[in-house]
């Protein structure tokens, strides 16, 4: 087991320095630069860019540029964005809170919903709420996640008048305390139910799919012959070996959710981390882009360490290979 | 049976949280919250101005620093108008009006500026703000390579005769040095603060400035929030809060405006929205024509466009009036001449855009030697422009006009940092879109079409040009100044370097019960475009 998690932990890291030096080199491949998009097109002053490019150094060539990074990112300094002039690591920490709010929110509440919705088609296949809740979920899945916002925006805040449109707090009020909490939680419903509704499909068909290949195998067959509680087979045998496929799934799409996020937040103007990468992207800010890339893989690959030792821990054949 | 009940408890979750939310939210002072709809009349006002409550104005993206001098920085502009003050500033009417300077003269030869300052004015913290600030400003703008650097350049000495006088000497007339130092990045900073702290930062996130509002709260991605500044020396703010709401996507924004969630929209809304809320009577909005422009430029370094009918055939075959409807919505103003018609006095009748004539054009290309294949297609060109509000439906109706005189377009849309490398540095294109700020003077076209200019993108070079935009800066008196710009037209009308197509027309949704925005009657006197003292709030 011990050399199994170390084996894990030294792949994560591997594909994490394998990350930013991909993504390094990527973004400055881009054409643009920062300095003169500071600048503006307006009146642009050639005295302001120069001063700037000597300052960040992007008069040297993109290898010594990504040296000094790597040398930088090893002793723990991600460097200063460009557009902004403060260390990023500062930038970053006051914009995870709000993705990790909705991200995990998210991942939980359609894990929970799908894996259920799943099993419970699984064990009805056929009838016409299994048809109908697999037509919803291939429906929901095709649907581009801005559209969807959008319309909830439209139904629930502009229509109805039930919910805000936008923002994680009501700004003219100015709750504290545990009215506070109450009104992002109601800030929370329509991106969170956005994010919910695209991201459940894929559980519910993991779980539905899991359950019914599970279920058609031998031994549940045979355990139906020894005159076994159809309840009892599936809650002591098929269940757990039904949900290893959700597991990694789990992992794969809280992922996926991590970084489909963003476009979800700008919507919503959720103020965590999805509008400020698209302006660090939009502006060549380097600096700020590596480290949201940086934060993105480490969450990857630990998602992916952590999955892997839950695998194992439910399927004992893993760790034994 | 136990799944069953772990839906109900999940559907229960789901009902608790949406009861939550049908509570309506009514902020401090019992005004209705933000999901009351209905929009009181106009004329509820009769009884005279209402002070206090809380003023949201929304914002689209974080400022970069709260160095209002640093660099460009849309995001910052707006809340800085309010926070800071400059010498002089710039009203919606385009006019340079008065802020910590109440007066100036000029001297004769264009060569000295003297400032006569407000009296007993006050930064935020209480510390007198004098004649020695604005010095400190801007040498710390000149040494710190600031955004203003460039266009602030002439200035060969700045003089404090006293705490309330500031003389600007010049190294040579420049008539545009006015309206730029009334214009970006000239905000005067606290020497008591700038002069320990780092320019480049902003030095904290507590910008102290001399404006009517101070700055309370930053949160990013969420709000900046003012409050207002009791001791300034104009009109004190009626509402007693400002604050910013970052809104990053626009059609998000315009919902969060109908929603009430927003007093005052903070800027152009989307131009699909434009009619919506300009025919809906819960909705105010005044707009002002602005020394920005949208048009067509030609690399003149590349075939087709270093043929001069060629661009002739173009501008023979472009419509404006139709951009203006079909791409723009109605959002601005067909342009005529090849400067703002913002400068008035500058502005020529006689050169002015073509009226569309579509056999003309197609003479024209005939001229440059082009033939008709058997479709009636002359050439192919391409038309690379960045992604940018309506730029792409502009690009599709100027494809559609091409077409009619046998010119086929592809249009390729990019980001702007893509756009900027492969169009502005390498020149690599044949025709592209550009806008942006000609002000603050009708001199400033010459960053724009001067020889070797920073956005001359053109590759467009012509002596006597250059000759007459010197001379057009330099002179002071607008008659004098008005012969020398009339020649420059005539040039542009005969060279081509570019066509111009839409008048940008700024406009600012606001609420009907909003009295007093910056683009009001009573308003316009005394500020500048975002700045928010004058408002109240009639409801």
């Amino acid at each position: 087991m011990g050399s199994y998690i170390g084996r894990r932990i030294l792949t994560g890291t591997l594909t994490i320095i394998l990350a930013i030096i991909f993504s390094f080199l990527l973004i400055h491949l881009a054409p643009g630069n920062p300095v003169s998009i500071l600048s503006g097109r307006d009146n642009p002053s050639p005295e302001m860019e120069a001063a700037l490019i000597a300052k960040y150094g992007l008069d040297q060539s993109v290898f010594v540029q990504l040296g000094s990074y790597l040398k930088n990112i090893v002793q723990g300094d991600l460097g200063q964005s460009i557009s902004n002039n403060r260390p990023v690591v500062e930038m970053i920490a006051e914009r995870i809170g709000p993705t990790l709010l909705l991200s995990l929110t998210t991942a939980i509440l359609s894990l929970l919903i799908g894996t259920a919705l799943g099993i419970y088609c699984a064990r009805s296949a056929g009838s016409k709420l299994d048809s109908a809740l697999n037509g919803i979920s291939y429906l929901f899945d095709a649907m581009p996640g801005f559209w969807l916002g959008m319309m909830l925006i439209l139904l629930f805040a502009s229509g109805l008048k039930l919910l805000p449109t936008a923002g994680m707090v009501d700004l003219r009020a100015d709750y504290t305390g545990f009215a506070h909490y109450l009104d992002v939680l109601k800030h929370l419903i329509l991106p969170g139910l956005t994010l919910t509704l695209i991201s459940t499909p894929y559980f519910f068909r993991i779980a539905r799919s899991s359950v019914i290949q599970v279920m058609s195998e031998d031994f549940v067959n045979t355990l139906r012959a020894t005159g076994m509680k159809e309840s009892r087979i599936f809650n002591k045998y098929v269940f757990k070996n039904a949900i290893l496929p959700t597991v990694t799934v789990f992992g794969i799409t809280l992922a996926y959710i991590f970084t489909g996020v963003a476009i979800i937040e700008i919507v919503f103007s959720w103020p965590g981390m999805g509008s400020f990468m698209l302006k660090a992207i939009s502006s060549r800010d380097y600096p700020l882009l590596m480290g949201i890339y940086l934060i993105l893989s480490v969450s990857v690959a630990v998602n992916m360490i952590i999955v892997d030792l839950l695998y194992a821990f439910i399927d004992p054949r893993i760790r034994y290979k | 049976m136990r799944k069953s009940r772990g839906w109900l408890v999940l559907v229960l979750i789901v009902a608790v949280l949406a009861g939550c939310t049908n509570k309506p939210a009514n902020s401090g002072n019992g005004e209705a919250g933000p999901g009351t709809s209905s929009a009181p009349s106009a004329a509820a006002g009769e009884g005279g101005v209402k002070e206090g409550g809380t003023l949201l104005v929304g914002l689209t993206g974080d400022p970069l620093s709260f160095n209002p001098d640093g660099t460009s920085d849309d995001f910052l502009y707006p809340i800085a108008q309010n926070i800071f003050g400059k010498l002089a500033t710039i009203n919606a009417k385009q006019e340079i009006i008065p802020d910590l300077a109440k007066s100036w003269e000029i001297s004769d030869d264009g060569l000295i500026y003297t400032f006569h300052l407000n009296e007993n004015v006050k930064w935020h913290n209480g510390k007198p703000f004098t004649s020695k600030d604005v010095k400190f400003t801007y040498e710390a703008i000149k040494k710190n390579s600031g955004l203003a650097v460039t266009s602030l350049g002439g200035i060969k000495d700045i003089s404090l005769p006293d705490d309330n006088t500031v003389v600007f000497t010049l190294s040579e007339p420049d008539a545009a040095f006015l309206g730029y130092l009334a214009w970006y990045g000239t905000f005067i900073l606290p020497e008591h603060i700038y002069s320990t702290g780092e320019w480049a930062s902003g030095t904290s996130v507590n910008p102290v400035g001399t404006g009517p509002f101070k700055f309370t709260e930053y949160k990013t991605g969420v709000n900046i929030s003012l409050e207002k500044n009791p001791d300034y020396y104009g009109q004190v703010p009626h509402v007693d809060k400002l604050i910013f709401s970052i809104i990053t996507d626009p059609n998000t924004m315009v919902q969060s405006f109908y929603n009430g969630e927003l007093d005052i929209y903070g800027g152009d809304p989307p131009a699909s929205e434009f009619n919506v809320i300009a025919s809906n009577p819960d909705y105010r909005m005044s707009t002002s024509l602005w020394p920005s422009r949208s048009y067509l430029l030609f690399n003149f370094e590349k075939e087709p466009f270093d043929k001069l009918e060629v661009r002739q055939a173009v501008a023979y075959a472009i419509n404006n009036a139709e951009i203006l409807t079909k791409a723009m919505k109605g959002q601005g103003q067909v342009a005529k001449n090849f400067v703002s018609p913002v400068y008035t006095w500058a502005v020529s009748d006689e050169y002015v855009v073509p009226s569309p004539n579509i056999d003309k054009a197609k003479r024209l290309l005939e001229q440059a030697g082009y033939l008709a294949d058997k479709d009636g297609n002359y050439l192919n060109i391409s038309l690379d422009i960045f992604q940018y509000d309506v730029y792409q439906d502009v690009a599709t109706v100027v494809k559609d006009q091409l077409k009619k005189i046998g010119i086929n377009v592809t249009i390729n849309v990019s980001d702007y940092a893509s756009w900027e490398t492969q169009v502005v540095n390498e020149h690599k294109y044949q025709m592209s879109i550009l806008g942006g700020y000609q002000g603050p003077d009708v001199g400033a076209i010459i960053t724009r079409i001067g020889t070797g200019r920073p956005s001359n993108i053109m590759g467009y070079s012509n002596e006597e040009l250059d000759q007459l935009l010197k001379e057009g800066s330099t002179l002071v008196k607008e008659e004098e100044r008005a012969l020398k710009y009339a020649e420059v037209q005539r040039i542009l009308s005969e060279d081509l370097p570019i066509y111009p197509m839409i008048e940008y027309v700024g406009s600012n949704p606001v609420h009907a019960y909003v009295m007093g925005e910056p683009g009001s009657e009573e308003a316009v006197p005394y500020t500048s475009p975002s700045m928010y003292n004058y408002v109240w709030l009639n409801k």
